[in-house]
């Protein structure tokens, strides 16, 4: 097996020849396909949460491959896409690279091209699924702070000691102290380092405050 | 949140005194020292109606000033819109709204205004605003039997319909018949009331009908008819049958227009909207009186101590160019009367000193000239109420437009708002300018003249009128009533240039995109000295910016355009001509699933058990794309082919299907949807079919070229082919493009005759060379639904050649 086992590979083209013959291939190689003749086909079906990409079309009759880019994107869909084109079109490359494509091939696709791509791309949908993952899991353990406990875990975080919280926070060292505890117990952090890591995951700390 | 206030424990008695001092002072920063502090007076002003009308307006612009002149009252207003009160449960929801609202307040004074208002206040004034003294304004008591109740004073608008009609029957005095117009509002109503009191004095010299209560095509139908010894007197309309609702001025407009007899209205803001005039009552009074009496009650004094005053319909008004209309003699006007609009000429002002006083001639007509002058400058500066809001209305729909204009449409729409919105403020030019870094100018790029002014230059050099052009870089507006408001010497050089171009006064407003000055609006005066009042200035700078963003769009829709255009160009230099992209696109899919598919194949040889089913299909797929691929070169090639002429026998249905075939990716690639026509029955015609080819792709690709500035998602090409009738075949080809201009229209097949900036003007005139040579006929003709649509005929081929 080339690939991990299971990955799904969506295969988007409107030309039914080209959706065979890169289904062929693709499943081939070790993963499953799906194929669509539309953008439209595409979105009907329920999201996919399971290792997967994209290997879209730039250029379809009504919806394009750039509109479903965009239509994932504001869905807050993470699904890595390789872009296939039969033309080299400079500006709609540009474009599906600045949204964040893994790739943008031309057509005829080389198979050691599109499978290297393919495979980079169920890697990073994979990636970004596990750091949002995270990153919602620390920013659900932050919204089980109390306000107060916000500001200490704020504070704590930039490298102030209890006493200088105290201070800022017009609080003695005592209950500081105890507001700490409960933050690292609260964060599941068991050290200040993991404590500060998890305050630059959360990513809310500082706008919040 | 960290407190700002709380102080660390541990700071220093000094440091401690410091921050004690600055947040003293953060907290009184917000009021003024010097003078000593009073709690605001709360004063609520409350309107009968969900709208700014003008009377509401011209009221509101009044008691302010008046009421407040210091700033030291909070003036509070609330539009109850009470033509919905008989609706029960609406009126408990504002008088719950206004007590929430106000009955945790301390209120000093309410003002209701106009008559409904006076009535809804007075019945719930004990639950709502118990105590508080009162001023009410514009409401007719007159007949009413309204109890007022202590501590209420006012101002009262009696009607004065019977000097209206007095004068009216002195101006016509065969009139034998009064028309009444009212609508349904409560206001309307309580107007009809009070207008047939006032007119059943004349019972029995002048018959009194009332329009009431119709829809507005009825009224307008009913006074367009009326018999020659009419007059309509228009009393309120604020809502019509039918629930639609009308400002006074809008109303006052349409019926006017409509009538076959002279109108005449009750308040100055129906003046200028086509009434002849009327003893007309001023808003502005009302509010200013009430103003007063507000100011006294606030002083304390007692409001029963106040008595109401009447301030009826103020003066006789009249509109010259509504005398002239209807051919009323001003001479037969009441004395005292204001006349507007006059539309003086040196002769009708002072004919008998020009006619009597030879020698005095030359010197009077100076002298004239110099009042006549005088006379339209403080007119101009003078605008009524009703002028203002049609040059509110004005804008706005100018705002209206330039949100949808289209690309192409820019200029023309720039052109046409210059010229309403100029004619409108009277002014001798107005123009666009652009700035340009490269060359140091700025270029008209829209302009407009009034008749008979001499045309402005096409551009000026930064350095004739630096000083004004430093202003407007800097985003200030540059505006003088005459040429010595410059700085004499800044702007020296602005000076002799604005001299030079005889120009008198001028506005020019900077058009900003993206925080960068682009160009200029300006406005400006050659004739004679004219101000320009902060108001108008204010509202031009909007539309100045309105100008900025439309051109700023369309800047940014030129740019997206050449890019394409630069993209579509690198296409058609390739060899293959026009349909590189296309042909790359059809070449491009079999070509693919072959790769596939045989790389597909190798993996499955390389594999310990190759399924040779699978390997049979992969196979058969191959051989089929490359048939399909070799298709795409045979009919290129079948286009490109260079030789004698083959005639034969063809379907122009197969042919237009084949050439759209061919042309579909590059309509893919411009967004334009193609539709299908084709008759399958149709009589073969007899000609060459390379030839025939050639004719259907230039047209569909003209056709894609027209639809290059339509807005995509709107280009749609269809392809027909049918039987014109029992001897022709016709093809036509039909956009969604921005059709072709009458001038061009006659031209378009000719040789080299082209409207496209990198055409050859080749194409159509071969589709005319070769359909004539097949004894066809080619014709072009817009789509009434926009676009154009090309089509040729050939005759139906003969049973054997």
């Amino acid at each position: 097996m080339i690939a991990p086992a299971l990955a799904r590979v969506f295969v988007v083209d409107d030309d039914s020849s080209v959706r065979k013959g890169l289904s062929r291939l693709i499943t081939k190689a070790g993963y499953e396909t799906e194929t669509f003749n539309s953008v439209r086909d595409f979105l009907a079906r329920p999201s996919y949460d399971g290792p997967s990409c994209l290997v879209l079309d730039v250029r379809m009759p009504g919806l394009t491959g750039l509109d479903l880019q965009e239509a994932l994107r504001a869905a807050g869909r993470r699904l890595a896409i390789v872009f296939i084109t039969g033309w080299g079109d400079v500006r709609a490359s540009v474009a599906a690279m600045k949204g964040g494509a893994v790739d943008f091939l031309t057509k005829p696709l080389d198979e050691g091209t599109l499978l290297a791509a393919v495979k980079q791309a169920v890697a990073r949908t994979l990636a970004e699924r596990r750091e949002l993952a995270r990153v919602t899991e620390v920013r659900q353990r932050i919204s089980t702070l109390t306000p107060r406990e916000a500001e200490v875990f704020a504070l704590v975080v930039t490298g102030m000691l209890n006493k200088q919280i105290g201070d800022r926070l017009g609080i003695v060292e005592k209950t500081v102290k105890v507001h700490r505890a409960r933050v690292m117990e609260k964060m599941q952090a068991d050290s200040l380092a993991a404590l500060v890591r998890l305050a630059g995951t959360g990513g809310v700390i500082a706008a919040r405050l | 949140m960290l407190s700002l206030l709380s102080l660390p424990e541990h700071a220093s008695p000094g440091r401690r005194v410091l921050l004690v001092a600055l947040l003293a002072l953060l907290c009184c920063a917000s009021s003024s020292p010097a003078r000593e502090l009073k709690p605001a007076r709360i004063v609520v002003l409350l309107y009968p109606e969900a709208r700014l009308l003008p009377e509401i307006l011209a009221v509101e612009d009044a008691i302010r000033p008046t009421l407040d002149p210091e700033g030291s009252v909070n003036l509070y207003t609330e539009y109850l819109d009470l033509g919905r009160v008989s609706d029960g449960q609406y009126e408990r929801q504002v008088i719950a709204f206004l007590r929430e609202k106000y009955g945790k307040q301390r209120i000093d004074l309410i003002m209701p205004v106009a008559l409904p208002t006076l009535r809804f206040f007075l019945k719930h004034r004990a639950a709502l605003f118990p105590g508080v003294p009162a001023v009410f304004c514009a409401a007719n008591l007159d007949g009413t039997g309204l109890e007022l109740g202590s501590r209420i004073t006012g101002v009262q608008l009696p009607s004065a319909w019977g000097a209206t009609l007095d004068a009216a029957l002195a101006l016509q005095p065969g009139t034998r018949r009064a028309v009444v117009i009212t609508g349904t509002s409560e206001i309307d109503q309580a107007m009809r009331a009070a207008a047939a009191r006032d007119l059943a004095r004349y019972h029995g010299r002048v018959a009194v009908d009332h329009l009431a209560g119709l829809p507005i095509t009825r009224v307008l139908d009913q006074v367009a008819t009326l018999p020659k010894d009419s007059i309509v007197l228009f009393v309120s309309l604020l809502r019509d049958e039918g629930g639609r609702l009308f400002t006074d001025p809008e109303a006052v407009s349409l019926i006017a227009r409509a009538s076959s007899v002279p109108v005449y209205g009750w308040s100055e803001t129906h003046l200028g909207h086509g009434i002849v005039g009327g003893r007309l009552a001023s808003f502005e009074r009302q509010g200013t009186r009430a103003g007063e009496l507000a100011v006294r009650v606030l002083r304390g004094e007692q409001p029963e101590t106040l008595p109401v005053v009447n301030v009826g319909g103020a003066a006789y008004m009249f509109d010259d160019r509504q005398l002239r209309r209807w051919g009323l003699s001003a001479s037969r006007l009441p004395a005292g009367s204001v006349v507007r609009f006059e539309e003086a000429t040196l002769w009708s002002l002072y004919r008998w000193n020009i006619v009597g006083a030879g020698a005095l001639v030359a010197a009077l007509a100076l002298l004239s000239t110099g009042l006549l002058v005088e006379r339209t400058g403080r007119r101009r500066a003078e605008l009524s109420l009703g002028e203002r809001l049609r040059f509110e209305t004005l804008l706005a729909e100018q705002a209206a437009t330039f949100s949808r204009v289209s690309g192409a449409d820019v200029d023309r729409e720039i052109e046409r708002a210059l010229r309403r919105i100029s004619d409108f403020l009277a002014v001798d030019w107005s123009g666009l300018t652009e700035y340009s870094e490269d060359s140091q100018t700025a270029r008209v790029t829209h302009g407009w003249m009034a008749e008979g002014v001499d045309p402005q230059p096409a551009a000026l050099g930064f350095d004739e009128i630096p000083w004004s052009v430093t202003q407007l870089r800097r985003g200030a507006t540059v505006r003088f009533t005459r040429i010595e408001d410059l700085p004499a010497s800044e702007a020296a050089v602005d000076r002799q240039t604005y001299r030079r171009l005889g120009v008198k006064s001028q506005v020019a407003i900077p058009l900003t995109v993206e925080g960068v000055v682009i160009g200029a609006l300006a406005f400006g005066a050659v004739g004679a000295e004219r101000a320009w009042r902060d108001e108008f200035v204010q509202r031009l700078q909007l539309l100045g910016e309105v100008f900025a963003n439309t051109l700023a769009r369309r800047r940014a829709e030129m740019e997206g355009q050449r890019l394409r255009g630069d993209l579509a160009h690198v296409g058609r230099v390739a060899t293959v001509g026009e349909l590189t992209a296309s042909l790359a696109h059809e070449l491009n899919q079999p070509l693919t699933a072959i790769l596939a598919n045989a790389q597909t194949a190798r993996r499955l040889l390389e594999s310990e058990n190759a399924d040779l089913t699978e390997l049979r299909a992969i196979v058969g797929d191959i051989v089929d794309d490359d048939k399909r691929a070799s298709d795409v070169i045979n009919r290129l090639r079948s286009l490109l082919k260079k030789g004698p002429l083959e005639r034969s026998r063809v379907d122009m249905s197969e042919v237009v299907g084949q050439v759209a075939h061919l042309a579909a990716g590059d309509a893919i690639l411009r967004n334009v949807a193609t539709r299908l026509e084709l008759a399958s029955d149709l009589p073969p015609v007899h000609g060459d079919r390379v030839q025939l080819q050639q004719v259907v792709l230039n047209l569909i690709l003209n056709g894609l070229d027209a639809m290059r500035s339509s807005e995509a998602g709107h280009r749609t090409l269809v392809l027909r082919a049918t039987r014109a009738d029992a001897a022709t075949v016709e093809v036509a080809v039909q956009d969604s493009g921005t059709g072709i201009e009458k001038s061009v229209l006659d031209h378009i097949f000719d040789p080299f005759y082209t409207t496209k900036a990198d055409g050859l003007g080749m194409g159509l005139a071969i589709v005319r060379s070769i359909v004539e040579a097949h004894g066809g006929r080619v014709s072009a003709a817009n789509n009434p639904e926009g676009g154009a649509t090309f089509s040729f005929t050939l005759p139906v081929a003969t049973e054997q050649p």
